[in-house]
């Protein structure tokens, strides 16, 4: 990594893509030349699909070459996703040349496990284990290609869902990948689908620009008669953000309300042995993240090695980042893994104004102090010490003349109410967490407006009172309404994190104990009657 | 544990197993918890908190302010917060259960009117 740049730098770098915000257009507003690495490319490195040999036609079956060798060079290693924008077929395999096949699912899964791919929709799960898990489990050793090459998985063929519903509602990432490179994330779909001998595919995302834009470069490719698979679109609800939960996507593309669901065995795994009827009929589901699936079409052709060029060793290769919030220039970034918050900002415009603290992986993400957050690196193994984690690549940073109490408040609020309402604690705590937040920022502070809990229960006079017993307990603070609502909240994130059938109480619960954390000094201040926003 | 343990180790395998161990034990959050093979999920999909294991498994399950099934360790920790200390790491999404408690908490899983626990032996 180079030295951070300094706070307020102007330019904005190469690897910024500055059409990509706020909304996305539809391809023809993104001009593939604009994008940086587009500009810099040498005319003459293009070079028609196929001109050279075949690829593999003279390699053993299992030995997967590195670089497929009819392929146009790759994309420079910083501008990996940026450098592969093309928005229509013809210009696409020009620049990447053609989908490199593999012939079976053992020589892909072999090179992603190699190449330590690991999803970018939020989890962070090694996308090879997904893959092996469906096509047939186990694959740790050995020649997988042979050993799984024509059995299926018990319960069925599997599904392959490439999952665009970007929950986040500040992520922009996925929208502007099926916008600007199309047939790179379908590219990544028709390679897990042959690895795992798939019998459906889906595209999975909300109705708009980004669906118009997949739509099109799948019938594209329907023409070009390019995928065994051809893939359809299936529309994830907008404005909802349980609904881009794998589980969820599952669920929606088996025509089902798009909610999480208990998962007692992998979606990506078949059934276990006797696990009856209901076992058998029972289909693996694939769901990986759009810009997951961009990357693995670029690792299927230039190799686990190139792709562990770049980037953090845990988890290598680059990826997409939505900065929002005050900084310079707000939108999307293309950085290597382990690239530091301070130099994410700078390539966002650098800060506008004085940071007081920076939250990283969206809303249900973490708190970081503006102070430390520079050094910081957006890596999941760097950002456990902060109790948070990259997400789907969200960083987002508070002017310091913004209330941190209040803002984690309003997020709390708003994820209360995208509460699916499935499970108990979380139907339950979410909207106590988000009265208590409220009411901690509005004492001593400027608040929400001093929110009344009733106005976040949604349970009724049941979820009241309880919400009063509770507040009583906590009574050796008496007399002190910060304090008391602090231990509310904290004691509340404790009852929400980790139970439920998906994370979304767990993202809460992050936050809030984060926000504690981060914003003592301003805890003190609203204890004190004043605020003194997101000082940190 | 037994008193002849230091002895045995001090002379057959000598100080490094010991450390070994200490540092299995002390490493990530998960290896802090004593190693169980027994654990207790719940479906919060399916669970409106009726009670019958806690009930059924006092020793494991206590129930929360909304009457749903937690652990008494992430009770303790929610208590922990409340007075005013964050305490480290997260609760467990599977609740251990001591093999001694295994037969009762099968009963609690299979009595549960909800069906809304699993039992599952994990090695």
């Amino acid at each position: 990594m180079t030295a951070a740049p300094a706070p307020g730098a102007q330019a904005p770098r190469p690897n910024r893509h500055q059409d990509a915000m706020p909304v996305p257009r539809p391809g023809p507003a993104h001009p593939a030349g604009r994008t940086a690495a587009g500009s810099r490319r040498p005319a003459g490195s293009r070079r028609p699909a196929g001109s050279r040999r075949p690829a593999g036609s003279r390699r053993p079956a299992g030995s997967a070459p590195r670089v497929a060798p009819s392929s146009p060079p790759p994309p420079d290693h910083g501008l990996r996703l940026f450098g592969s924008a093309a928005e229509n077929l013809a210009e696409h395999l020009a620049r990447l040349g053609p989908v490199p096949w593999r012939g079976g699912p053992g020589p892909l899964i072999d090179e992603l496990r190699g190449s330590g791919l690991t999803g970018r929709g939020g989890a962070g799960f090694p996308v090879w284990r997904k893959l092996a898990a469906a096509s047939g489990g186990g694959v740790t050793t050995g020649p997988p290609a042979a050993a799984l090459g024509g059995a299926g998985p018990r319960g069925g063929p599997a599904t392959v869902i490439a999952n665009a519903a970007e929950g986040e509602p500040e992520s922009r990432k996925d929208a502007w990948l099926l916008t600007a490179a199309p047939h790179l994330v379908l590219d990544g779909l028709a390679l897990a689908a042959e690895a795992v001998a798939a019998a459906e595919t889906h595209v999975y995302v909300k109705p708009g620009p980004a669906a118009d834009a997949v739509t099109r470069a799948i019938a594209e490719r329907r023409t070009a008669r390019l995928d065994r698979v051809p893939p359809d679109v299936r529309a994830a609800p907008a404005g909802v953000f349980v609904a881009g939960e794998a589980a969820a996507a599952a669920a929606a593309v088996a025509g089902r309300p798009a909610r999480p669901f208990p998962q007692w065995i992998p979606l990506a795994a078949p059934a276990p042995r006797g696990a009856g009827r209901a076992g058998r009929l029972r289909r693996p589901v694939i769901v990986l993240n759009a810009e997951t699936l961009a990357h693995l079409a670029l690792v299927a052709r230039y190799g686990a090695g190139w792709f562990r060029g770049t980037g953090a060793p845990g988890e290598p290769g680059t990826m997409l980042v939505t900065v929002s919030g005050a900084v310079i220039f707000p939108g999307l970034v293309e950085v290597p893994t382990g690239a530091t918050l301070g130099e994410i900002a700078g390539l966002a415009g650098g800060a506008a104004e004085e940071p007081g603290a920076i939250r990283v992986g969206g809303y249900g993400g973490g708190w970081v102090p503006a102070g430390r957050a520079h050094a910081v690196p957006m890596s999941r193994a760097a950002l456990t010490a902060w109790d948070a984690g990259p997400g789907p690549g969200l960083v987002h940073v508070l002017p310091a003349r913004l209330c941190g109490l209040a803002e984690t408040a309003r997020i709390v609020g708003y994820l209360a109410g995208q509460s699916a309402g499935q499970c108990g604690p979380c139907r339950r705590g979410l909207p106590e967490l988000a009265a208590a937040m409220a009411n901690l920022s509005a004492a001593g502070g400027p608040g929400v407006g001093g929110l009344a809990a009733g106005e976040f229960l949604t349970g009724g006079s049941a979820a009241s009172s309880s919400a009063a017993a509770g507040g009583s307990a906590a009574g050796d603070a008496a007399g002190d309404p910060v304090a008391r609502w602090v231990t509310q909240a904290a004691e509340l994130a404790e009852l929400v994190d980790g139970r439920g059938a998906c994370r979304h109480p767990d993202g809460a619960a992050r936050l809030v104990r984060t926000a504690l954390r981060v914003f003592a000094a301003d805890l003190a201040a609203h204890a004190a009657g004043r605020c003194v926003g997101s000082v940190t | 544990m037994s008193s002849g343990s230091p002895q045995w180790s001090a002379s057959s395998r000598g100080p490094a197993q010991s450390e070994t161990v200490t540092h299995a034990g002390s490493g990530t959050r998960a290896a802090v918890k004593p190693p169980t093979s027994w654990l207790l999920t719940v479906d919060w999909t399916a669970c409106d908190g009726r009670g019958w294991c806690v009930e059924l498994l006092p020793e494991v399950l206590a129930q929360d302010r909304w009457g749903y099934p937690i652990s008494r360790e992430d009770a303790a920790r929610a208590a922990t917060a409340r007075d005013g200390e964050l305490p480290p790491g997260r609760p467990s999404r599977d609740i251990p259960v001591p093999p001694p408690l295994a037969a009762h908490a099968r009963r609690a899983a299979d009595t549960c009117p909800r069906q809304a626990l699993r039992l599952r032996y994990v090695s």
